[in-house]
């Protein structure tokens, strides 16, 4: 089910009546009822994979109940490795069996041999990289003992499935979301409001922003051997835009849904594009994932305790293994390894940490040289996204090749023009409310504008909206 | 909690209303803007029709049925002594009310000369699941909407269809009406190259007119092959789809229709009619073969009550068994080429009656050699 789909118009409306008047009273049965809605908005894509879901939650729920009974390091070792096995393995079937078949008859070609291989017509379950680390998070930090485990598995299901972050998350810690689940809820007038206004504009994002760029981002990555090079500069931009738009607007959809039912899922984009530099914007981009990578694997590695060497090879890994994260296509990989690249200057000059806090803070512009920054780690970012969005490494340097050489500072196609206004207004309604967990939080603003906002957003969403098109983070 | 719900109920109204209200203010005030929601197909079929309009004084519309079954070029050769020269407007998917949207913009054209316009009857089956087509959206407006409420309520429709088609059209309405895709519109549908070289085909040789097994012929677009040979093959498979078709449609003529008045849609009809006649056009309603089951039970009962000088019936199958054969069926709901040869001999003789005109039969080399005609042309095209 689709967040901007006339099916959840009707089921949001209907779980949320029910779960405050029929099954608030009852933890146990509000849980159940959390995980049988949660069931039915994930199965709308596809049912088969319910049972994925399911196995997933029940290896490592039994494996955390089984971690808890045990202090034998060699068994806890064990029973890691296994839920690890299942995860990873299950994620690396459905995600990456192909590539690495492909890959593998690749490489054989290449030394003049081939290789007879058999791809298989796999379907990749929606959302299964953000619920396998979810689960996998659950069962580091039980063996870690950072964390009990749950002895109550109608709970755990609702954690690993609880609908509003399920497919594109965020990617939720079970330190955080868990406990939450035990709690019983009062319903919090506020809390219930502020979720209202970040689901409108999460919508607003999605639907205005991100739908509108990627007509016209479709449109150029089609045709970008014929078309000038500022247009392709258009479109590198506008695709920045799109994958911000649509990502971070399923991220606010998601927690502003939660809110709704008295639950606090964690920030996952804080206005990375008014970042001064790289280090900065991956502080503020997919921030559940970046940091789940950090806990994960960068500090088990070592971190930055090391040497010179480590901190580069450490860095670089878990760029690399992110970019890989997002697809088994060599373009996410080529992506991620550009990203460790920005970042390494900063990390070996010490200055990664230097851009800590919200830009121009109690200023209402920035100066010259944060803007400056602000644009430079804005153009970098945008020949990454170049490689994300193409189909294969050769297009992205293709594309790159003719939007610095081929007629760079040409007029560029009108009918983006028309865009950029609407573009520019997203970016300083953004840029005011910075400060803000979302953007759409109006605070104490007098009744009559506030509502008139509300009431201009919610019309410029039903103007654009027309074609339910997916999130793009859906795939991943 | 209560208040919470208390102020989205309020506000959610005040929005629907006010939206509403500014929604119907727009779209009053909005250029016309049909090139940019119609199907790119028909906008280059219109616009070369009225840039050429003092040569055709005849038109059809319609839907595939229209577009894929009528030959312009045979139905001319057939009715040349009365001056006749003819295009087809028809597109896949066009039905009430957008034919009937067709119909009017070609009455206020001032550059096209007709005389006459056969127009394919067809249910008011106006959204189907597209309610948030641009087309249809296009053509949705509060006159409309009350009158597709009116038509269903007095059709002869079972009470579960009546629903399904309330709802649609509700669906459709509210859905304008509340200013969802109104930015849409104001961009035109893209142009695919497949659709551009159909309609540089159909605007040189054919005259409007695209048998399907033709553009089979001549598509490089691989999944138009092998949607069509799908059909193709789905008709093969089965040929008891045709048979029973045929027993429905021998069935309407003893079939007493509950609820038959259809005054609502007749009235309708009739008031399109008095508006063309003001204009010296002669509207001729045509009942196409092969309708479905749900099409022939709602639309027959208002081609019964039309006038016998206003009609045409080509969906007996004793008179005319040629439109329900295997050999001359491309799919099981249209016509191959040969097939659409004899559809357009069968359509001028019936016109001609009309007319007052007199028919000279079509000989079997006549419709072969326009088969073999339409042939070449598409291969020369090509």
């Amino acid at each position: 089910m689709l967040f901007n789909s006339i099916e959840f118009a009707i089921f949001l409306p209907t779980v949320f009546i029910l779960y405050w008047f029929v099954f608030k009273e009852n933890i146990k049965n509000r849980n159940f009822f959390l995980v049988a809605v949660s069931y039915i908005f994930y199965g709308w894509w596809d049912w088969r994979f319910l049972s994925l879901i399911f196995f997933s939650s029940l290896v490592d729920y039994t494996i955390g109940v089984r971690l808890n009974k045990t202090d034998g390091p060699n068994h806890r070792k064990v029973l890691l490795i296994l839920s690890l096995v299942v995860n990873l393995g299950l994620l690396g079937f459905f995600k990456y069996y192909n590539f690495f078949v492909d890959s593998f008859a690749d490489a054989f070609t290449l030394f003049g041999s081939s290789l007879e291989t058999r791809s298989l017509n796999i379907v990749l379950p929606v959302g299964i990289s953000f619920y396998t680390f979810q689960t996998l998070s659950y069962t580091i930090d039980v063996y870690r003992k950072q964390l009990k485990p749950t002895h109550d598995f109608i709970a755990f299901l609702a954690f690993v499935s609880f609908f509003p972050q399920l497919v594109a998350g965020p990617i939720e810690r079970a330190t955080n979301l868990l406990p939450q689940f035990f709690t019983k809820k009062v319903f919090n007038y506020q809390l219930a409001h502020d979720g209202i206004g970040q689901i409108i504009w999460g919508l607003f994002k999605k639907v205005v922003i991100a739908d509108t760029a990627a007509t016209f981002v479709n449109d150029i990555f089609a045709n970008y051997e014929t078309l000038p090079g500022s247009t392709l500069f258009l479109g590198g931009v506008l695709f920045a835009f799109q994958i911000y738009g649509d990502f971070s607007g399923y991220s606010d959809i998601a927690i502003g849904t939660a809110k709704l039912f008295g639950f606090s899922l964690m920030r996952n984009f804080a206005y990375p594009y008014f970042s001064r530099d790289i280090a900065e914007f991956w502080r503020r981009w997919h921030i559940s994932l970046s940091t789940w990578f950090r806990d994960y694997v960068y500090i088990p590695l070592g971190g930055s305790r090391g040497g010179k060497w480590m901190k580069v090879r450490n860095t670089m890994t878990i760029f690399i293994v992110s970019g890989f994260w997002h697809g088994a296509n060599w373009t996410f990989l080529f992506w991620g390894f550009l990203n460790g690249l920005y970042f390494l200057p900063l990390l070996l000059a010490g200055k990664n940490r230097k851009n800590i806090g919200n830009v121009s803070n109690g200023r209402s512009l920035p100066s010259i040289i944060e803007f400056l920054q602000i644009l430079f780690t804005f153009f970098i970012t945008v020949i990454a996204w170049i490689f994300f969005r193409a189909e294969n490494i050769g297009q992205a340097f293709t594309y790159l090749n003719r939007m610095f050489f081929i007629r760079p500072l040409s007029q560029p196609d009108s009918e983006i023009l028309l865009f950029l206004p609407l573009l520019l207004i997203f970016i300083v309604i953004e840029w005011i409310q910075r400060n803000k967990e979302h953007a759409f939080r109006l605070g104490n603003l007098h009744p009559v504008p506030k509502y008139s906002a509300y009431f201009l957003i919610i019309f410029l969403i039903s103007g654009f909206s027309g074609s339910q098109n997916e999130f793009i983070y859906f795939q991943f | 909690m209560k208040k919470f719900l208390q102020k989205i109920i309020i506000y959610s109204t005040i929005y629907f209303i006010s939206a509403f209200a500014i929604t119907t203010v727009v779209y009053h005030y909005l250029p016309d803007n049909y090139d940019l929601v119609e199907d790119p197909y028909l906008i280059s079929k219109l616009n070369y029709f009225t840039a050429h309009g003092n040569e055709y004084n005849t038109v059809f519309i319609g839907s595939s049925l229209t577009m894929r079954h009528i030959n312009p070029v045979l139905f001319d050769s057939l009715t040349t002594t009365y001056g006749i020269n003819s295009y087809n407007l028809g597109l896949p998917g066009m039905r009430p009310f957008r034919t009937y949207d067709l119909v009017n913009r070609l009455l206020n054209n001032k550059s096209v000369q007709l005389q006459y316009i056969l127009l394919e009857l067809n249910q008011l089956d106006l959204i189907q699941s597209n309610y948030n087509n641009k087309s249809i959206m296009y053509s949705m407006d509060h006159e409309k909407f009350l009158f597709s409420i009116r038509s269903t309520f007095d059709s002869n429709l079972a009470w579960i269809k009546k629903c399904f088609y309330l709802f649609q059209y509700l669906r459709a309405y509210l859905y304008k009406y509340s200013g969802f895709g109104l930015f849409h519109l104001l961009h035109p549908l893209p142009i695919s190259d497949e659709v551009t070289k159909a309609n540089v085909l159909m605007q040189e040789h054919t005259e409007g007119f695209y048998a399907k097994d033709f553009e089979l012929r001549n598509t490089t677009n691989d999944n138009i092959k092998e949607g069509y040979l799908a059909e193709n093959m789905e008709l093969l498979e089965d040929t008891s789809v045709i048979s029973k078709n045929i027993e429905l449609q021998i069935s309407k003529y003893g079939q007493k229709y509950l609820h038959e008045k259809q005054s609502i849609y007749l009235e309708f009809l009739g008031n399109l009619r008095s508006k063309s006649k003001k204009k010296n056009v002669e509207i001729i309603f045509v009942l196409p073969p092969r309708l479905s089951e749900t099409a022939t039970n709602s639309i027959y009962p208002v081609y019964k009550k039309l006038d016998i000088n206003q009609k045409i019936d080509l969906s007996d199958p004793k008179k005319f068994p040629e439109f329900y054969t295997v050999q001359n069926s491309f799919d099981i709901n249209h016509l191959n080429s040969k097939g659409s040869n004899f559809y357009t001999s069968y359509l001028a003789q019936q016109f001609l009656r009309i007319i007052g005109g007199k028919y000279k039969k079509a000989s079997k080399n006549t419709i072969d050699q326009s088969i073999t005609s339409n042939s070449v042309t598409l291969v020369k095209a090509q």
